[in-house]
């Protein structure tokens, strides 16, 4: 049993960290842990705790169960038409419908939009109090920490849909915190948030993988979030590097 | 790419023996990790999808296996890798790896934490009315002497001080089933069980190893969820120390 071990302790040596990427940044087959955790339920069963190697192998199943569903993911191709395109001075430009204007506070890295001026500004408000038809979004677009607004954060978008989780949590109801998902050929990740007077979503999208992400946060009215989904979901594929193509 | 047909050659030669002698639960993973390698070799040459086929497979002989110890009464054991000490000093339990560690909150005698699967569902348990996503998992601990739970006798028993914490925290909630004394790896340890709309939730109180102190675990899911808890509050409780 011993030299069983140490085999397979000498093939997690020799063998060599590789990544397949395809989905963005989701779809990265990294056996490396799993195989790690087998060898040490191979040593826990030697040792006679069969108890113990049974958990780590399924310790081991969960962690290759979670790539086979990140290289598996639902794909969204949003197909709401916008028509009009704010650049901003942070270098990232993005597109919203005809009817939306620009909110009050747009700066360098970051816009707030809307169906109209109130509901443009209630995005950035405690509790976004919107009736019926209004809809609000902030667009944030920069390095992790940018968009965390300086706390640190794991660059990684399954670290910075985990902390807004957290900070979210603290004032609002947070639902479908684990909704990975293929966004117009992009990484991204959302949860649903919802308060008093709104339903709202946050989707965070990969632009470049552990540099550059945009947050798109969007409100409506309650019981409005579905039908306001798709111009979301538009809105924040649309968004890129300036001078990049969408 | 030689090194690990090599390896793997070896490691072929090897197995034989262990599969001559091949009894319901014994745990051989050479196959799996051969599997895993190839795996990472075709994701590596651009084969996703092979790579993929080839983690199914593992999959499914870790499955067959832990199916086959299953069948000779062999379970899995909860792993709790982490381990959590109260800034008080007051005591210390294990927690599952990858969970969340929520905040701690002093008491005269010990304090409470709360852990969650993710930071969300540790912040969700933290509300009079729990909501328990699907998937997730949080558990609250507390730790106090029975004076400080309220209870007043000189020496109560586990169900009375458990009983009294039971009422307070499941005072709002349907009652699933009342407290119940079971035996757990060889400690008497207390369990009731209760709901809410958005959660379901099990209490788990023990008496810390010579100590005047108890702890008191609850667990909550989502509706539906809570038997894939079940072992984790156990050990939880027991690991208080």
């Amino acid at each position: 049993m011993h030299a069983r071990v140490l085999l397979l302790v000498v093939l997690l040596v020799m063998s060599f960290p590789v990544f397949a990427q395809a989905q963005g940044s989701l779809c990265r087959i990294d056996l490396s842990s799993a195989n790690a955790t087998l060898t040490q339920a191979q040593a826990a069963a030697a040792a006679g705790d069969l108890e113990r190697a049974l958990g780590l192998i399924q310790r081991a199943d969960q962690a290759l169960a979670a790539i086979e569903s990140r290289c598996d993911l639902e794909v969204v191709q949003p197909d709401v038409v916008l028509e009009q395109t704010y650049a901003g001075q942070g270098g990232f430009s993005v597109s919203y419908p005809a009817e939306w204007v620009v909110g009050a506070s747009a700066n360098a890295n970051s816009i707030t939009l809307g169906t109209d001026e109130a509901a443009a500004n209630a995005i950035q408000t405690a509790e976004p109090n919107l009736t019926a038809g209004q809809r609000g979004t902030l667009v944030v677009y920069g390095t992790p920490a940018e968009i965390a607004g300086g706390a640190s954060v794991e660059r990684t978008l399954d670290g910075i849909i985990d902390y807004f989780a957290s900070q979210l949590a603290t004032s609002f109801l947070v639902r479908n915190t684990d909704h990975v998902y293929v966004l117009d050929g992009r990484a991204a990740a959302s949860l649903d948030f919802a308060g008093a007077s709104f339903d709202g979503m946050m989707i965070v999208i990969e632009i470049v993988e552990g540099r550059e992400y945009a947050l798109v946060a969007g409100a409506a009215a309650k019981g409005e979030l579905a039908d306001f989904l798709p111009t979301l979901q538009a809105v924040a594929a649309s968004i890129s590097a300036q001078g990049a193509a969408r | 790419m030689k090194r690990i047909l090599i390896s793997l050659s070896l490691l072929l030669l090897l197995a034989v023996p262990a599969a001559a002698q091949a009894q319901a639960c014994t745990i051989d993973l050479t196959d799996s990790v051969i599997q895993l390698l190839q795996a990472q070799a075709l994701a590596a040459s651009g084969d996703t999808g092979g790579g993929l086929a080839q983690i199914a497979e593992a999959r499914a002989g870790l499955a067959a296996l832990v199916s086959n110890c299953g069948a000779e009464g062999i379970e899995p054991g909860v792993l709790l890798d982490n381990e959590f000490g109260a800034p008080n000093g007051s005591f210390i339990v294990n927690y599952p790896l990858d969970w969340i560690e929520g905040g701690f909150s002093p008491n005269a005698s010990g304090g409470g934490v709360f852990f969650g699967s993710s930071a969300a569902a540790a912040a969700a348990l933290n509300s009079a009315v729990p909501q328990a996503e699907p998937g997730e998992q949080a558990l609250a601990v507390a730790v106090a002497t029975p004076a400080l739970l309220g209870v007043t006798s000189q020496n109560p028993t586990l169900a009375e001080v458990v009983n009294t914490f039971a009422g307070i925290s499941m005072a709002q909630f349907e009652v699933v089933s009342g407290l119940e004394i079971a035996i757990r790896n060889d400690r008497p340890i207390a369990r009731a069980q209760y709901r809410g709309e958005s959660f379901e939730a099990l209490l788990v109180g023990v008496q810390l190893p010579d100590s005047e102190h108890y702890a008191v675990v609850v667990g909550i899911s989502a509706p539906g969820e809570l038997e894939a808890l079940r072992p984790i509050i156990d050990a939880v409780a027991l690991s208080a120390r």
